[in-house]
Order: C-alpha cells, then structure tokens, then sequence
C-alpha cells in the first residue's frame, strides 16, 4: 500500500511526458570531465552505478525517486582519499528534499518565504532559466554540500552531493598523495571556490545529458546571499575551462524527455476511446 | 593549538621552558609563520616552574604558527631571525598520526576572524538542513534554545572532557572547568524519528536478537503464539556516518551530520515465536532509550567544521553579549521509544 502514492506519482509522470530519457550516457568521459573540473587524477578514481542502492534505499523512504532517477552513480578513489561525491539526473522536481522542494517550488527566480529561523537557500542564476542551489549540511559528524542545478526548459534536475569533512572521523587529513594535493586543495579551501567548481560540474553533465553547450554561469546571484561561504560564483582562471578545446569525441549520448515520444498520446486516445465506448454503451442501455 | 586572542590581532602565550639557569638570561622564546623565519615577537624565558609569557601580533589572513627558541648572540634582547635554533615539538618528529597534523603547532583565530566565522557558520542553517542546520546555528550564535529541544542547564564540563577535539569552547575556571547547557531530542521529533528509521536503529535490534537467540528460543514456552521477551539491555556504539551513508544527494543523513559517533543505550523487548529448534521470528520489537554527546569542531575535520572551530576557540575570549555563548559547547541528547514496531525477521543459529 505505501508504494502506491510513488507508482501513482510515477504514472502520472509517465502520462505527463516528465519522466526524462537518459541513455548511453558515457560515464568514463564525464569521469574524465569531473576529476578535470575538480584536479583529481582521473585513473585513480572510480565510479560506482548506485542505482539499485538507492532505489532501495528511496523506496524505504517512500521517495519517488526510487524509480524515477535515471543516473546515479558515485565517484570515489581507488586509495579512499576522495571524499565521495554522488551524483543524479532526473526529470525537474521530483527528486527533492522535501524541505528544498518547498522552497523552489514558487515562481522562477522567488523563493517561498522562509520559515522561522530558517534562512533562503543559497541559489546562483544559471543561463537559460536555470538555477543552482547550494545546501550546506554542517555537523560535528561531517559536513557536505550540495549542489542541485534545475533547468526547467529541460525538463531537468542534476543534483551533486560530495562530502566535504568527516568531522572528528577525518582521516584524510596529513596523508594526502602529493598528486592529488591539488583536489584536496580545492576540498579544504570550500567556499566559493569548491562551490563554483561544483555548478560546473553540474553544467557539464547537463551538457552531456542534451548534447548541447553548457550554460556558463552568471556572475551575479540573483538572491540575498548570507556571508557565508558557497554563495557567489565566480571566475577562477586557474579553472580548466568547460569551454576549452577538448579533443576528446562527444560521449554517445541519447537523451530526451519523453514529451517527444507518443505514449501520451496514445494512453489519451486509448482513454478518449474507452470514455466514449462507455458513453456510447451508457446510451444504449437507456 | 587551537586559540583566539582577547581582542584584536594579539596572541598571548603562556609556554614553560626548560633551560640551563647559568644560560637562562641569553635564551628567547619567539613565535614564527610556519614556512618563514621572521620572529613575531619574543621574550627572555624565565624560570622552568614559572610560565614565560609571550606575545605577538597575529598576521592578516588565516595563518598557522610555531614556537621557537634559541640563543641571543647579539644581545639585542630579542631573538633575532637568525638566533632561532629550537621549533618547539610536543611530538617526538616523525610520529603525528593523522589528522593531528596541527598538534604542535599554534593556530591564533583573531577577533575579526572569529566574527567572520560566526557569521558564515550561523549562515549553515538553511532550507533542507532541518535540526542540523538548527544545531550548527545554535552553537555560532550561543542561542539557548533550538528548535524541537528542549534545553537543561548548568551541566558541568571540563576542558578535557572526553570527545572535546580542542581545550577550548568554555570560559574554564581554575579547575578547568565550566558550565554548558544540554538539548534534548525527545522521542517523536524529527531526530528522535530519524533515529527510529536508521540502519544503525536496524542494526542494533540484529544484534541484540542475535546475541540473546538462546535465551530467547529457551524462554518462549509456547503458552502464548507471540511471547513477548523480557526486555534486553544494549550500549553499543554507532558511528552513522558508517551506518547511516548517504545515498543521494535527496537523502541526507541529518543524524550523521548532527550527531557522529555516538554509544547509544537502551533496552529492546521482542514480540516473538519459535518457528524452530533454533530459530525464532520476530513480528515486533520495541526499542527505547537514548544517546548524548558532545557538540564541538575539530579543526582537521573539513572547511565547514574549521571554521566552526574557530568560533569555538573564540568563545571565551571573544563571544560578547548579546552572543556571549557563541562558540559555547554543549551536549545534545537524543531520547526515542519506538513503541511496538513491526519486524517480521527470522533469526537462526547454525
């Protein structure tokens, strides 16, 4: 009985065209793409397809995304010094928080006003009509950020989640490979910085998804932002561009939502046919 | 060493030095950037048993320090760059294990720093973080109160209260000792629920089914379908970041981040049947009981927790009014009942 408001949430995604169609997306050359944006060695790094997992792990939890996301995979190190990064695409606004889907519910560009000692969401205008979040989750625990990218004319969420701290648990701390200094650099630095990295990671997996040029960020948030760190993106030209020749060949990627495939069609007219049969039977009864 | 000045830029120390009393009105003690050799500030050492205080302007920009020590040649009466010879180590070199990299050195958190922190770690509690973000901001302002909590004061603690990463988070008496407050997380709010629908909850009724499994199956007499067990007493510790992962970035261990490693302690009863000779299924468990810990900042522990740490080494020196507890440690507690919860799990010996 509990999974019934997820399949019916999923049907009716399916019968609206929301359900968004990501296939072949080649999971090494956007490896090779984030470990580029974050100065990682991209041999060392491994990815792992958590699909399954978290599926699992949203169904107990009643979340739609159980079924609904379509890529989801973490990247880690071979040697586990990688804080953990997870990643996922689904079509827009399904797969939130509940407390963040709340909050960007509203109009484009406003946000619902915020409850008692809560403050907005750090939110950063990308191109088109999108937007990226940033959630900071900070404890004596660990800490991580989160970046959700939303771009509605796509019909799309990437949501990037990395763990920036262990906490009292780090163990990372004093022993880091000389190669990889650069990416834990970047990790300890945070703020801004680690932030603007993340929108372009986000942006190039867009990229990957629609096969088409990734929207660069825009300099000014369109938000009061708190002084806090991860609030305001800009320009690091120490960044290897998104935008920099790359010789490597576009991934093979098919992707589109399915308001482009007929099923909707079909299931109404399947629906408009049997409404008028039963009218059409009502009829003849009297 | 995690520290703040009083006000300002200016770092006071308070370092005992071991020195040949022929000598002794020839040897300094400094203070010097890490990677650098220019002397900050120095002072004549005094006697072994009597502190030598020395202080030194901290520079702008975070930055990290050493005490050092040598011989004034020149008899200026300072120690020159040059006249340093001695970085002072606590640790015999070569053996600081990780994550205590900082061990022998000084990190100052200046009073523009700390403001700076505070507000930026206050600044963590958005949308979505729910009773973590709660936390984190109660702790950067000193608020007595959190949301969900309910608060109990005048709880005694010490500088080296086990669990505190740093000696620093209370305005310490002679004894070392201060006064915090306590939160608690009843049963029923949204941490205490969290709790009760964690793999670490999952986890800990495994183990305590599969411990007292003889006892168990030599208890349940048959007289009734569903016995119910006497209730079991557990204490077992639980590190959610282990437990608890998050698998998505739409699912947030709040418990992780808000709470860590903690011992959590309760008792379990279970409603069950022997299904056979060494088997029982459990259709329900009740669980009640509670963990507590410690909030406080490592410094090595991520951007986020550093800068939290450094409101904390700022707390005593530098919290003033009307946010004199910012920086403050203090415990939280989390209370839950879960009441009879359906299971519906076998449990076998070989």
């Amino acid at each position: 009985m509990k999974y019934i408001p997820i399949l019916l949430t999923v049907i009716l995604n399916l019968l609206l065209g929301n359900i968004y169609a990501v296939e072949g997306l080649d999971e090494k050359l956007l490896k090779l793409e984030i470990a580029r944006l974050l100065e990682y060695p991209p041999n060392r790094l491994l990815i792992e397809d958590i699909t399954k997992q978290s599926r699992d792990q949203n169904l107990k939890s009643q979340r739609p995304i159980a079924i609904e996301a379509k890529v989801v995979f973490r990247l880690e190190s071979k040697e586990g010094d990688f804080y953990p990064m997870t990643i996922a695409v689904s079509s827009l606004g399904i797969p939130m928080l509940e407390e963040i889907e709340q909050a960007t519910k509203t109009e484009t560009g406003k946000l619902a006003t915020p409850p008692f000692g809560k403050k907005l969401l750090h939110q950063v205008k990308l191109t088109n009509d999108g937007y990226a979040y940033i959630i900071p989750l900070v404890g004596p625990g660990g800490s991580q950020t989160l970046v959700l990218a939303r771009m509605p004319s796509m019909n799309m969420d990437v949501a990037i989640s990395i763990i920036t701290g262990r906490g009292k648990m780090d163990s990372l701390k004093g022993n880091v490979p000389s190669e990889t200094e650069a990416y834990h650099h970047l990790i300890s630095e945070g703020g801004e910085r680690l932030t603007e990295r993340l929108i372009k990671c986000a942006e190039a997996i867009i990229a990957k998804v629609t096969q088409t040029s990734p929207p660069s960020v825009q300099q000014t948030p369109v938000q009061p932002i708190p002084p806090s760190a991860s609030s305001v993106v800009s320009e690091d030209n120490s960044t290897p561009s998104l935008e920099s020749s790359d010789p490597r060949p576009s991934p093979a990627v098919k992707a589109e939502p399915s308001k482009s495939t007929p099923w909707p069609w079909i299931i109404g007219a399947i629906l408009l046919v049997a409404i008028a049969g039963g009218i059409l039977l009502k009829l003849r009864c009297k | 060493m995690l520290m703040a000045s009083r006000t300002g830029v200016r770092a006071h120390l308070a370092i005992k030095v071991d020195s040949p009393e022929g000598l002794r009105d020839k040897i300094y003690v400094g203070a010097q950037k890490v990677g650098a050799t220019t002397i900050l500030g120095s002072v004549k050492v005094n006697a072994p048993n009597d502190k030598t205080k020395l202080e030194f302007d901290a520079l702008p920009g975070h930055e990290i320090y050493e005490v050092v020590a040598g011989y004034d040649q020149n008899g200026n009466a300072s120690l020159d760059n040059d006249e340093a010879q001695i970085i002072f180590k606590k640790t015999p070199a070569g053996s600081a294990t990780s994550g205590l990299q900082y061990l022998d050195k000084i990190i100052i958190v200046t009073e523009n720093q700390f403001g700076s922190s505070k507000d930026t770690v206050a600044g963590y509690n958005v949308w979505g973080t729910g009773y973590a973000g709660d936390l984190i901001e109660g702790f950067a302002r000193g608020s007595g109160t959190i949301t969900n909590a309910t608060t109990s004061n005048n709880i005694d603690i010490s500088a080296n209260e086990p669990g505190l990463s740093h000696p620093v988070g209370g305005r310490w008496n002679p004894g070392c000792k201060d006064k915090t407050y306590r939160f608690t997380f009843a049963d029923a709010t949204p941490a205490s629920n969290d709790f009760e629908g964690s793999n670490a909850f999952e986890q800990i009724v495994d183990k305590v089914a599969r411990d007292n499994l003889a006892a168990l199956v030599s208890a349940y007499d048959g007289s009734v379908e569903w016995a119910v067990s006497s209730p079991y007493t557990f204490d077992e510790s639980k590190d959610f970041s282990v437990s608890d992962p998050d698998f998505l970035p739409f699912c947030i261990s709040k418990l992780k981040n808000a709470f860590g490693k903690v011992d959590i302690k309760g008792t379990i009863r279970f409603s069950y049947k022997k299904t056979g000779p060494n088997t029982i299924t459990v259709g329900s468990v009740e669980m009640i009981g509670h963990f507590e810990d410690l909030y406080d900042f490592a410094y090595s522990g991520g951007p986020e927790a550093r800068q939290a740490s450094m409101v904390q080494a700022g707390h005593a020196t530098l919290a003033k009014a009307p946010e004199a507890n910012a920086g403050k440690v203090f415990f939280k507690r989390l209370e839950f009942n879960s009441g009879w919860k359906n299971w519906n799990r076998t449990y076998t010996s070989p």
